[in-house]
């Protein structure tokens, strides 16, 4: 157990800082209680904080890569200051977890850092109940008893995770003032979440019941709210700089203060979402000496933004901008109902798990530059345009150009990405979105082979295309040769067939964990008919 | 006899109604039936209080370990320099076989496996030596600085492999019945190919994990999360060179274990053992994922060579089966494993003259082991696909092939003999197909299928998504085929306040059987399930217990429960006798018309007098009369002898059949499960929504095994999906859209405890009909040129793209 995890427990908050004043420690809440953290616990992860510093060991930890959700928690955190996004409404919303003060999301401890948690309100199990340790039915949270009464949990070790997940469901709903969660509602709600003994059905069961139950779905944590987000609030605008054992940890909250911040430590650790970084961290793959700017706090950088072109449509034909530490939950919300855009929700809603879209960013996906991102096939083919930033001034670039190989950026040491933005297809005038990820499982799973496909379409013939493939190469690859294959052609099978064999041979893919070199070949030249078939309107489809 | 059967669906159903459209999750839960306890720990599971290994109270002076393993798969190890080890910051000792005070070899069936290897390595990570610091991280740091230099050798890691270089476990085994020769006269048509199943990771959520608490005068107090403590108990005493009595293994509960507790819990226990003997401080064990994955067993890779003769009907008449599993580095159960498959390559069909000639072969992987099942899926995948290639041959419906070859319910027929010679008895399938078939609308869905799968689109090919349906029987044979292990013991201890505590050898691994041995006892009793606790399972209270596998342990625990309840309820019964009669005029005391119910004890001759359980506890100590009892229980009439492979091993066959339907999608290979109508015969069910969720967790587990789940391993032996990121087990949007699973309730089965059936393992293998369905669904696209025979379990999306292309697996792997 490390010693010197400095935590103390406080009533009251910590004085509030000048404006320009820098904190010398982490402030967030666990169960209503706010702590003051420095030291080791500082740059470890939010999980560890809480089993081994707090001993609250409902918080399970199985995999430590985000990839089962047993170590769910729900973060509550004060309104972002950012412009005004599009996800955020303009104002916080009251929901089952909260009068609104703080906006509730479930997240993986695992894989986050600690340092993503500062100005955050954290609430484990142990903080839906009553009571520590309940003894009746009647004291538990509803989702927890209807878990009970429904024979939800069998050995018991994923539930905790599970409930968290669904409490984080059911306030998604009462948000969105569904009466009931369809299916595909249910089924992306607990799609973050592992089970090995159940077969799920009676976990289902669980949610249905809770779903009737008229008992409120706030935490008992959350019972005074309003104090604790006043604190919180304040502290998600300090600026915080710690150092520990020589490491410096910088939680910069403008601009200004983070491009100096990264002019000034250009080799260190760059986390906005963490998932990936956490992961890494967790298998000992990162420097345990290296500095940390935290970037997720900083304004200016994150939210998502729709600027129509048409009035009566949101979105078709306009622009899709994304601040880099939006995340794709944000996103999500941004695009929910879109046609135009109802591709990439299917593919979105198919990434990571609710826990890994609620931290991970649009920009973490970027410049993680893996050849299976799940958002970059979309993006190249969007014709994307990105926004770097650095001491000495901003500079778009188109996507493409960003990737120069296997994880190599064309990135300067002092730079970071601000923006993306892409165009939104626009049916009216003949422009068509087709978007395909292929994965082991359904949902959370890395892909195997992602594709891409963007279309104009004057009557029947093929004005404009644009194709791209993820996991068919080192980096995102738009397929030239098959493009030219179909511009300029009809609508055709043929030509979609002849653009397949164009396509499979104009990759190189290798086999690895995910899939066979001719798996991938196959697909590649398959999903051509595939798309064709779907924009000759055949609507069944295996997902 | 009661026979339930016309009531119609038993009791519980999950589900859509038919009339509803394509998408209907689940939706009529299993209502908590009046007087049916929740899970006994599902309070403390929903709270995050209920307490693993890992969430022990820290210990004072309590160390962590981590290991050094074998940098390669096979070879001898030329230096093993732990210098560095030694030095590094936080390390209070590091340990090899040298360390070892007592025997450097164990094993559930041989002892022929290394607590830590010595000279020779024979899998990669296989542990050489154990070393303990204060925190797990520096543990887990300085075991990186050992130095361990190996002369490699090319290992084996295929079936193929060890085949060609002689490498087996065990003796070739067989079981054998009828005239071959007649058989093969008779029969009209063969077929014969080679059937392959790959592994499954248990993936039990809460990893390997022990803490060794050291205790005064030379004992050790093991909490490991087990299957079986007694295993545990003993490996740790002979491999410290003590007697058993030192050492007492205690099991709270297992966040999950599916067979890979049984045995595979061992090795962390003992290396943490090993520390705390040489410390004195208590130890702690928690196996990271990856290292859980990396290093422990896992559901036996199988390879079939089979030859069935059949006549017009599809009836066989001849069958010769070829079975060869790969059991890694050493025995561990492997030759348990591959026995239960001959057992089962039967499933339930009747095989008139058969020959199965079986072998483990030995690999470089870790030793594989348990896995719900035991090898009976594999066999019963084998005669399943062959029954798909029969019907595909002549052109039946598969559904009619199994039905001319199913045991029947007259138990006096030949044909109720199974290759091995026991009679399969109070055979309700015959009856469970005629009911699943007319549930599910199988011959509609069939001619409806078949309709669309003949369809032509615009380019005068198949539809692109393509149905398929099957429906597959499961016969599972209860108890354990090693004979010695159909045994156990229960301390019953009653309290003067009328409250019960009740232990036995089984352990809690989330299948409820804590809840059902309290519901047994509380009606032994006649008191609320509320009075009554399961404590923790401890080697202290249960000596010399089997582990909680098999399918077997509510029925061996529940009726050695039994047994301890009757003892002390004769005694009660003795005493309230007297006392009620004493009380009403004219009645002379009989024990034997003493009732227990309703929490009071009553004379069956003048039932308005009462008195209260708690209040005759209270008078029976007072009296000096014993309210405690231990009872042992040992199932009758089973034998197997594994020589002659002949014999009787199964006290009782649990039942049940699975229609599948499925939609592939043949330009991608993707694969959704649409509808799935399940009906088991578990007998008459003690707490039917616990039993549920052992029916319906078993089914989709055996999903991931015949569809998503699969382990990759590269040239070198090193497995390489050692997590849930590259490791796919089912996820709540792999249960099929529409799900529906009945019982037949009956009170038939006189072969155990309260007319139960065990329900443990037999659901996992009704997950078969979803490949077969798969099968099924390729046969249309032969015309395009798939190969639907060449379907290997797991049917992945690529396996089924694979197929679909037509390529063979040689072919497949030339073109990547």
């Amino acid at each position: 157990m490390r010693a010197e995890a400095a935590s103390e427990r406080r009533r009251v908050g910590p004085e509030p800082h000048p404006r320009d004043a820098v904190r010398d420690h982490l402030v967030l809440a666990v169960n209503g209680q706010l702590h003051r953290v420095g030291g080791e616990a500082a740059f470890g992860t939010l999980s560890d904080f809480l089993r081994r510093d707090r001993r609250l060991i409902g918080t399970k930890i199985v995999c430590s890569e985000g990839d089962c959700g047993a170590c769910s928690v729900l973060v509550g955190e004060p309104r972002r200051s950012e412009a005004p996004s599009v996800a955020d409404g303009g104002g916080a919303t009251a929901d089952g977890l909260s009068s609104g003060a703080l906006r509730y999301r479930a997240i993986d401890s695992c894989i986050a850092f600690l340092h993503q948690l500062d100005g955050c309100h954290v609430i484990t199990v142990e903080g839906l109940a009553g009571r520590a340790e309940a003894q009746s039915l009647a004291e538990l949270h509803p989702v927890q008893r209807s878990m009970v009464e429904c024979f939800g949990s069998q050995c018991g070790f994923c539930t905790p995770g599970f409930v968290i997940a669904i409490t984080d469901l059911l306030a998604e709903q009462d948000r969105t003032g569904s009466a009931e969660l369809d299916d595909e509602e249910l089924r992306v709600g607990l799609g973050g979440n592992l089970c090995r003994c159940t077969g799920y059905a009676q976990i289902v069961d669980a949610v249905r019941e809770a779903e009737r139950s008229a008992q409120s779905l706030a935490p008992a944590a959350c019972a005074d709210e309003q104090a604790l987000a006043a604190v919180l609030g304040r502290a998600s605008r300090e600026p915080v700089r710690l150092e520990h054992r020589g490491r410096v940890l910088e939680l910069p909250r403008d601009e200004q203060r983070l491009l100096a911040a990264r002019a000034a430590r250009p080799a260190a650790r760059l986390v906005a979402g963490g998932t990936d970084l956490g992961v890494r961290f967790n298998k000992g793959q990162l420097s345990p000496s290296e500095d940390v700017i935290d970037l997720g706090g900083v304004a200016g950088f994150g939210g998502v933004r729709l600027l129509a072109a048409a009035a009566e449509d949101a979105a078709a034909g306009g622009r899709l901008v994304c601040g880099a530490t939006a995340r794709w939950s944000e996103l999500l919300d941004a695009i929910e109902g879109l046609p135009s855009l109802a591709d990439l929700r299917q593919v979105l809603r198919r990434f990571g798990g609710p826990q890994i879209r609620n931290l991970g960013t649009v920009g973490g996906n970027l410049v993680n530059a893996s050849p299976i991102a799940d958002s970059l096939p979309f993006l190249y083919v969007a014709s994307a345009r990105i926004e770097l930033v650095s001491q000495r001034g901003a500079r778009w670039l188109p996507i493409e150009q960003f990737y120069r190989g296997y994880k190599q950026l064309d990135l300067e040491p002092d730079e970071l990405l601000r923006t993306v933005e892409v165009r939104v297809p626009d049916p009216g005038t003949g422009e068509r979105l087709l978007l395909l990820k292929a994965s082991r499982r359904r949902d959370l799973d890395i892909s195997t082979f992602t594709a891409a496909l963007w279309m104009r379409l004057e009557g029947e013939r093929i004005d404009t295309v644009r194709l791209a493939f993820g996991g068919v190469g080192p980096t995102v690859l738009r397929l030239p040769r098959s493009e030219e294959s179909l511009r300029g052609q009809r609508l055709e099978m043929e030509r979609f067939r002849m653009a397949g064999e164009v396509a499979s041979s104009e990759i190189r893919p290798i086999s690895d964990v995910r899939g066979a070199a001719a798996y991938r070949r196959l697909l590649a030249r398959q999903v051509m008919e595939s798309f064709f078939r779907r924009l000759h309107g055949e609507q069944e489809e295996v997902a | 006899m009661k026979r339930d059967l016309d009531r119609p669906g038993g009791s519980a159903t999950l589900g859509g109604d038919a009339a509803s459209s394509a998408v209907s999750w689940p939706r009529r839960p299993i209502a908590r039936q009046p007087g049916q306890p929740p899970h006994d720990s599902a309070l403390g599971h929903v709270q995050g209080s209920a307490r693993y290994i890992d969430d022990l109270p820290l210990r004072e002076g309590e160390l962590r370990i981590a290991l050094v393993g074998a940098p390669c798969a096979r070879g001898r190890v030329t230096r093993l320099d732990l210098d560095a080890v030694r030095a590094a910051p936080g390390v209070v000792g590091v340990y090899t076989a040298a360390d070892l005070p007592g025997a450097n070899l164990w094993g559930p069936i041989f002892h022929d496996e290394p607590v830590l290897a010595e000279e020779v390595v024979a899998y990669l990570g296989q542990p050489l030596a154990v070393v303990a610091a204060d925190d797990e991280r520096d543990a887990r740091a300085a075991a990186a600085l050992a130095r361990v230099e190996v002369e490699e050798e090319e290992p084996v890691l295929t079936i193929e492999q060890a085949v060609a270089a002689g490498e087996f476990i065990g003796p070739q085994r067989q079981i054998a019945r009828g005239d071959l020769e007649a058989g093969w006269e008779r029969a009209r048509q063969r077929i014969e190919g080679r059937f392959e199943s790959k592994g499954q990771e248990q993936f039990y959520l809460e990893s390997q994990a022990a803490l060794v608490v050291p205790e005064e005068g030379g004992s050790l107090l093991v909490y490991s999360s087990t299957q079986n403590p007694t295993e545990i108990q003993k490996v740790v005493a002979d491999a410290l060179g003590w007697r058993q009595s030192q050492v007492v293994c205690e099991v709270l509960r297992m966040g999950g274990a599916f067979g890979g507790k049984e045995t595979q819990a061992a090795l962390p226990a003992v290396f943490a053992a090993l520390v705390a003997f040489h410390t004195h401080r208590p130890v702690r064990v928690v196996y990271g994922k990856d290292e859980d994955m990396l290093l422990t067993g896992k559901r036996h890779e199988f390879h079939t060579d089979y030859r069935i003769g059949f006549d017009e009907r599809g009836r066989i008449v001849a069958a010769e089966l070829d079975v060869r599993s790969n059991g890694g580095a050493y025995a561990d159960l492997s030759t348990a494993v591959l026995e239960r498959c001959m057992l089962h390559l039967d499933n339930a069909y009747h095989l008139p003259a058969v020959r199965i000639g079986a072998r483990v072969c030995r690999t470089n992987l870790p030793p594989n082991t348990a896995f719900r099942g035991f090898g009976g899926p594999q066999g019963m995948a084998v005669i399943e696909s062959c029954m798909e290639e029969i019907a595909a041959r002549l052109r039946l419906d598969p559904l009619d092939v199994r039905r001319v070859n199913l045991y029947p319910a007259d138990e006096a027929s030949d044909a109720a003999l199974t290759p091995y010679g026991q009679r399969v008895r109070g055979n309700l399938l015959p009856e469970i197909f005629d009911r699943l078939e007319q549930s599910s609308d199988y011959r509609l869905r069939r001619r409806e299928i078949s309709q669309h799968n003949a369809r032509t689109d615009a380019w005068g090919e198949p539809p692109c998504v393509l149905r398929g349906l099957s429906l597959v029987p499961v016969k599972f044979g209860i108890s354990f085929t090693n004979k010695t292990l159909n045994q156990a013991n229960a301390l019953v201890n009653v309290y003067t306040d009328g409250s019960v505590q009740v232990s036995t050898g089984a352990t809690e691994m989330g299948q409820g059987v804590n809840t059902k041995l309290a519901m047994i006892v509380a009606q032994e009793f006649g008191i609320d399930h509320r009075r009554v606790v399961v404590r923790p399972t401890s080697t202290e209270k249960n000596n010399n217990t089997s582990p909680t596998a098999a399918s077997a342990s509510t029925d061996l625990n529940g009726a050695a429960a039994v047994k301890a309840c009757a003892a002390i309820r004769e005694r009660l019964a003795e005493l309230a006798s007297g006392l009620l009669a004493g009380s009403t005029d004219g009645l002379a005391p009989a024990p034997e018309q003493v009732g227990f119910e309703g929490g009071a004890v009553f004379d069956r001759r003048a039932p308005e007098r009462r008195i209260d359980f708690a209040e005759l506890c209270r008078r029976a100590h007072v009296e000096r009369i014993d309210l405690g009892a231990r009872s042992f229980y040992a199932t009758p009439g089973i034998d197997f002898d594994r020589e002659t492979g002949r014999g009787c091993p199964f006290a009782y066959y649990t039942t049940g059949a699975c229609v599948a339907e499925v939609r592939v999608d043949r330009l991608l290979g993707t694969l959704e499960l649409e509808r799935l109508d399940v009906l088991m015969d578990i007998g008459k069910p003690i707490h039917l929504a616990i039993e549920m969720g052992q029916i319906v967790g078993g089914l989709v587990q055996g999903i991931g095994w015949v569809t998503g789940e699969e382990l990759v391993y590269d040239g070198r032996g090193e497995l390489l999906t050692t997590s849930p990121t590259t490791y796919k087990i089912p996820a709540a949007s792999d249960l099929p859209r529409d799900l529906r699973v009945e019982i037949l309730d009956n009170d038939l089965n006189r072969h155990n405890v309260r007319s139960t059936k065990a329900v443990g393992e037999p659901p996992l293998m009704l997950a078969i009909a979803v490949w077969t369905a798969v099968r099924d669904a390729l046969g249309a696209a032969v015309a395009l040129g798939a190969r639907p025979g060449d379907l290997r379990i797991p049917a992945t999306h690529e396996e089924i793209a694979r197929t679909l292309s037509g390529c063979s697996v040689e072919e497949w792997i030339a073109a990547s």
